[in-house]
């Protein structure tokens, strides 16, 4: 079950505890917003200015049980979804992971043409 | 030494004196002293790097003034006036070397003479990128290579860049050193001296995945915010996932209006969707074909498949001055910033350099039970037939903004006239 769960994440290629979300323009970059994001929980990693989207993680304390943690990490999510509702945010989505495209690396140490 | 000393004289007297070479200094290693021996080489020639945890600095500059530093570090007569100017900066310095001195072949600009192991360097063959350096060698291209960083201190890469290396997303720092391999093999094929398809364009590292090749939507965001941001007109990618993101998509969108040129890589799955190469409108897609133009296995498959270009066997830079044979739609993508890079200073237009490629891609067909254009997008990249059509739709472009200048203006009048 437990590796199911760890295949299906991988497919879906979601980074756990990562998010983007979108700002309006009007309260991007505004303390109170950050402020806000910071009581919720969450750390700012990047700040895209161009797009008003910061990169957002969540912190989960360690006293939280294991057992919790996803009950945890619903209700931050709830929250975070909450600032599309109230008119702040434009949009929140889970942070999707990137990785080379490199299909195959073999060692040429130059001596032979290939 | 001595051997060294009578080696060097003998290269030196064999160029002529205008001649550039590129020459490593070892200076005294102390931070003050090379930059200040950096100060004064700048009134000699083109300083290439100065190295920080290493004593030494590389300058392009000509054979004569190269002897005159050699001649003084081993003791020799040296040029009066030569050695006033250069004094101080004499003394720090304790050898003097070739860069090259395998091949003996200069570093040098628009140079014919670069060393191309051609058994090797096939795929560079199969695009026409030699014949297109002919008319470019992408000189005036300013290309960012979004990756895992890049080894700017390799010998094939060092003179790309200049003291702007790039930046680093995943450090936040401005030293956007490779700690992986694969963003120096995917800049060795954009712009490498021997193996690289634009050996002239200036390249910018934007290290924005890891030591393991992994990094976020948003770091990989954040490099296109710095491409844009700081004028490139390519920005290389490859790297994906398979699942779309929104944020992602807007920094495409949003630099694919501000001209920059955004390449990806397709993917290696075999089949379907790898963003951001799938943001079709925004991104040009690369798959891969081999040494036959036959589609690699690994490509993927997919509607928004724009281009193909070698992805199978390709040779190309690693870190530490080594190269190494990587295989994936990472290394199909670089043929393609790069053969861009060679039109795009020629055109100063990124649409028609783009729409140039289209047009002139080598048709390609396939016995899989797919759309020619779902595996191979226009088909494969002839950088030569690139370069031909550039020229021919500049010179068309021209003569029609010359003849229909502001054409609405012309037809309004008309339309006044006509009223009233």
């Amino acid at each position: 079950m437990e590796e199911e769960k760890e295949q299906g994440k991988n497919l879906e290629g979601f980074i756990e505890g990562l998010y983007n979300i979108k700002i309006k323009p009007e309260y991007f970059g505004k303390d109170s917003m950050e402020q806000q994001l910071k009581e919720m929980g969450f750390t700012i990693k990047i700040e895209n200015k161009s797009v008003y989207t910061y990169n957002i993680k969540l912190n989960i304390p360690d006293e939280i049980a294991e057992s919790e943690k996803l009950i945890y990490i619903k209700e931050k999510e709830n929250k975070l979804n909450s600032l599309v509702g109230e008119g702040y945010a434009v949009y929140v989505e889970k942070s999707v992971e990137m990785k080379v495209s490199d299909n195959d690396k073999t060692l040429y140490d130059g001596s032979n043409p290939v | 030494m001595q051997r060294k000393e009578v080696l060097l004289s003998r290269i030196l007297k064999s160029k002529k004196e205008r001649e550039p070479l590129e020459i490593i200094i070892e200076t005294e290693n102390n931070r003050k002293t090379k930059e200040k021996a950096a100060k004064q080489l700048r009134k000699l020639g083109k300083i290439t790097h100065v190295f920080k945890t290493i004593p030494y600095i590389s300058i392009i500059c000509t054979s004569k003034d190269a002897e005159q530093i050699a001649n003084k570090i081993y003791r020799k007569n040296v040029n009066r006036i030569f050695e006033k100017s250069f004094r101080n900066t004499l003394n720090v310095m304790k050898s003097v070397d070739l860069s090259n001195k395998f091949s003996i072949i200069p570093v040098k600009s628009n140079s014919k003479a670069y060393f191309r192991p051609k058994g090797n360097l096939w795929n560079l063959e199969n695009i026409g990128a030699y014949k297109a350096h002919k008319s470019s060698t992408g000189s005036g291209a300013k290309i960012a290579i979004i990756d895992t960083g890049v080894d700017y201190t390799h010998p094939e890469l060092s003179s790309n860049f200049t003291r702007k290396k790039g930046h680093d997303f995943i450090n936040d720092d401005d030293n956007p050193m490779d700690k992986n391999g694969h963003g120096t093999h995917v800049a060795g094929t954009t712009a490498g001296k021997n193996c690289g398809v634009a050996p002239d364009a200036t390249l910018y590292a934007v290290r924005v995945l890891d030591e393991n090749g992994s990094g976020s939507d948003m770091t990989v965001a954040a490099g296109i915010e710095w491409a844009m941001l700081n004028n490139i007109d390519i920005a290389g990618m490859s790297l994906g996932g398979p699942t779309a993101s929104k944020a992602l998509e807007d920094i495409c969108r949003l630099a694919s209006q501000n001209n920059v040129l955004l390449v990806a890589a397709a993917g290696n799955n075999g089949y379907g969707p790898n963003y951001p190469a799938a943001f079709g409108d925004y991104v040009i897609a690369v798959a891969a074909v081999d040494k036959e133009n036959e589609h690699a296995s690994f490509s993927n498959i997919w509607e928004t498949n724009d281009i193909s270009a070698p992805g199978v066997n390709i040779y190309s830079c690693y870190p530490g001055g080594q190269y190494k044979v990587f295989s994936g739609t990472s290394m199909s993508q670089p043929h393609i910033s790069g053969a861009l890079g060679l039109v795009v200073p020629k055109t100063r237009n990124p649409n028609l350099a783009e729409e140039t490629m289209y047009e002139t891609a080598k048709r390609l067909e396939s016995s899989e039970p797919y759309d020619n254009n779902w595996i191979f997008g226009a088909g494969l990249v002839r950088a030569d037939n690139m370069l031909n059509n550039a020229y021919h739709n500049r010179k068309i472009d021209k003569i029609l903004k010359r003849k229909y200048n502001n054409p609405l203006k012309k037809v309004g009048k008309i339309a006044w006239k006509i009223i009233w």
